[in-house]
């Protein structure tokens, strides 16, 4: 067992053993990584905080049906996404019952991305591993118009360097669909950089 | 000299794939690589960006969270834990101990309503407003807020019939792939005995005083068939834009909940291997994901959207709502009875606060019902 592991399965036990400080070590122990994924999934960080905090009372409510025998980050990981991909399928279905939000076209994806509030993020604090800022908000661009689908594999697999076996809990998917999936994913961000001019 | 099986193995997505991903040793991507450039440069030129993208993503980097963040979670978890929404987690310690600011007593404004004159006036107007808040949360049907012209409530507390109810915790939103909730947070179903006949039609037209006491219930969905989903939104965004009138029939709520959205969606696209959920009664060939499926959270093509309607609580309001809805054409709209209520919102607008302030005559009931446009495949 890997120290992160073996201090994650030291907290859940303190969690079960009723230490009321283990819940606040757990989100400060997971909360980049659980705000970094809401983050790519949504690209609106006050969404993503109401998203991220959704996410930790999940948690916290359903430890009791965590099973020891999977990754506390797994289920972390599992957790956050559903939170994630709930919130975009209900805002695909919700229609705002406005003339206004129709007239802006209800057919084109990115834009009923802009009524959700999409904007262009800068991110201060956040380490820049990309060599430019152009890049960087091309691919992230690129990124966001992608099917939540491939979105949330590509945040798992590059943004958490999650194994296929951790996708595939984290998104209850047979471990075969993982690699294809995985594979068309970056087939359609390819696509999507080329048609951005990356 | 033994043949490498790399210079064998088909050139498919597996082995592109895995190339892609970085798992092959280097001598086996030097061999791949050398034969798809040999046998496709354009497919070899975007493999290789396609390894660029996934260098560049896992270089993106985290994103710093707000500060707060804890605290923000353990003040909700207090807020729950005090309404009786702890959920299933009621026999682990909650973290409802927390550091709060000391109280001190401030100056002004704030220093009047922390004395205790001014508290116990502040509490007399929170008490009044609270009891206009929750009469109307819980006065009526699910979901009804007052309002309007009318003939007076039945049950209103002012006729001596006080109805005041216990406010029932909201369950937790039904998240996909999630357990749902433990049956004592499901919304309260009907006793056996006042089960509708199963006889009937689960879809129906032309019996509003059926879909008045399904309204009544919460068990009331309004179908909406059409050809040109768009077509129909625009209709119902013509609709929300009507000067708002005392005591109108109906009225196209401007925002929908995220559980209601959701309850409708998960019995459009029910898990592979499960039996759907509760099911709409359809002549139509189920679109339902064939059970062998071994991916499938993919929704189905057939809701395309969910609104919510609040409508006065008579027979002749939901008639004028479905006559509305099924106006135009290749559009028809239908009531449906659910089986189970749904847990639909209180509305709190003045209005609805302040009914005490209007004539008895004035009172009416209200209640929310969802509205799904569904695409018909022609």
């Amino acid at each position: 067992m890997s120290p992160d592991d073996e201090a994650d399965r030291r907290l859940v036990l303190a969690i079960r053993a009723g230490d009321p400080d283990a819940w606040t070590r757990l989100i400060e122990r997971y909360q980049v990584r659980v705000f970094s994924v809401c983050v790519r999934m949504v690209r609106d960080r006050e969404l993503a905080n109401d998203l991220t905090q959704d996410a930790f009372i999940k948690i916290i409510k359903g430890l009791d049906t965590f099973d020891e025998r999977a990754k506390l980050s797994t289920w972390v990981y599992r957790v956050t996404m559903n939170v994630c991909l709930s919130k975009l399928r209900s805002e695909k279905l919700r229609r705002h019952a406005s003339l206004e939000t129709l007239a802006a076209g209800p057919g084109k994806d990115q834009e009923r991305r802009s009524e959700l509030g999409f904007a262009q993020v800068r991110e201060p604090g956040a380490e820049r591993g990309v060599e430019d800022d152009e890049e960087r908000e091309r691919m992230l661009a690129a990124l966001e118009v992608l099917s939540e689908e491939h979105r949330a594999i590509l945040v798992l697999r590059d943004g958490r360097g999650l194994e296929y076996e951790q996708i595939a809990d984290a998104l209850d998917i047979p471990i075969g669909t993982v690699r294809s999936r995985l594979f068309r994913a970056r087939a359609a961000l390819r696509q999507a950089m080329e048609r951005t001019g990356g | 000299m033994e043949k490498d099986p790399f210079h064998s193995l088909p050139m498919d997505e597996t082995i592109l794939a895995a190339l892609v991903e970085g798992d092959l040793g280097s001598r086996e991507a030097d061999v791949v690589r050398e034969r798809l450039l040999a046998a496709d440069p354009d497919l070899a030129a975007r493999v290789e960006l396609m390894e660029r993208d996934r260098v560049m993503l896992r270089a993106l980097g985290d994103e710093t969270p707000p500060t707060g963040l804890a605290e923000s979670v353990v003040a909700r978890l207090e807020r729950d834990a005090l309404l009786g929404l702890s959920g299933g987690a009621d026999h682990v310690s909650m973290p409802v101990s927390v550091v709060r600011p000391g109280r001190t007593r401030g100056t002004g404004i704030a220093g009047w309503m922390t004395s205790p004159a001014g508290a116990g006036l502040a509490m007399a107007a929170v008490l009044a407003l609270a009891v206009g808040v929750t009469l109307q949360l819980t006065g009526g049907p699910r979901g009804a807020p007052l309002g309007g012209s009318g003939r007076p409530v039945e049950g209103n507390p002012l006729m001596g019939e006080p109805s005041l109810a216990q406010h029932e915790p909201a369950p937790e939103p039904r998240v996909l792939g999630e357990a749902p909730a433990a049956p004592e947070q499901q919304p309260i179903a009907l006793a056996a005995e006042d089960a509708p006949e199963p006889v009937l039609e689960r879809v129906f037209t032309d019996d509003p005083d059926r879909a008045l006491a399904l309204l009544a219930e919460g068990r009331l969905l309004v179908r909406v068939r059409a050809a040109a989903p768009d077509a129909a939104a625009a209709e119902l965004a013509r609709l929300a834009e009507r000067p708002a009138r005392p005591n109108e029939a109906f009225r196209i709520a401007a925002d929908v909940p995220d559980p209601i959205v959701l309850a409708m969606e998960s019995r459009y696209a029910p898990a592979a291997g499960e039996p759907g959920p509760v099911e709409f009664a359809s002549s139509e060939p189920s679109h339902r994901a064939a059970p062998d499926r071994p991916d499938v959270r993919e929704p189905t093509s057939m809701l395309e959207a969910v609104y919510l309607a609040d409508a006065r609580l008579d027979a002749s309001a939901l008639a004028s709502l479905r006559h509305a809805l099924a106006l135009g054409d290749g559009k028809t709209a239908e009531f449906e009875e659910l089986p189970e209520p749904l847990d639909l919102p209180g509305v709190l607008t003045p209005d609805a606060v302040l009914w005490w302030a209007r004539d008895p005559s004035e009172w009416s009931r209200r209640g929310y019902v969802p509205v799904v446009i569904e695409r018909v495949e022609r």
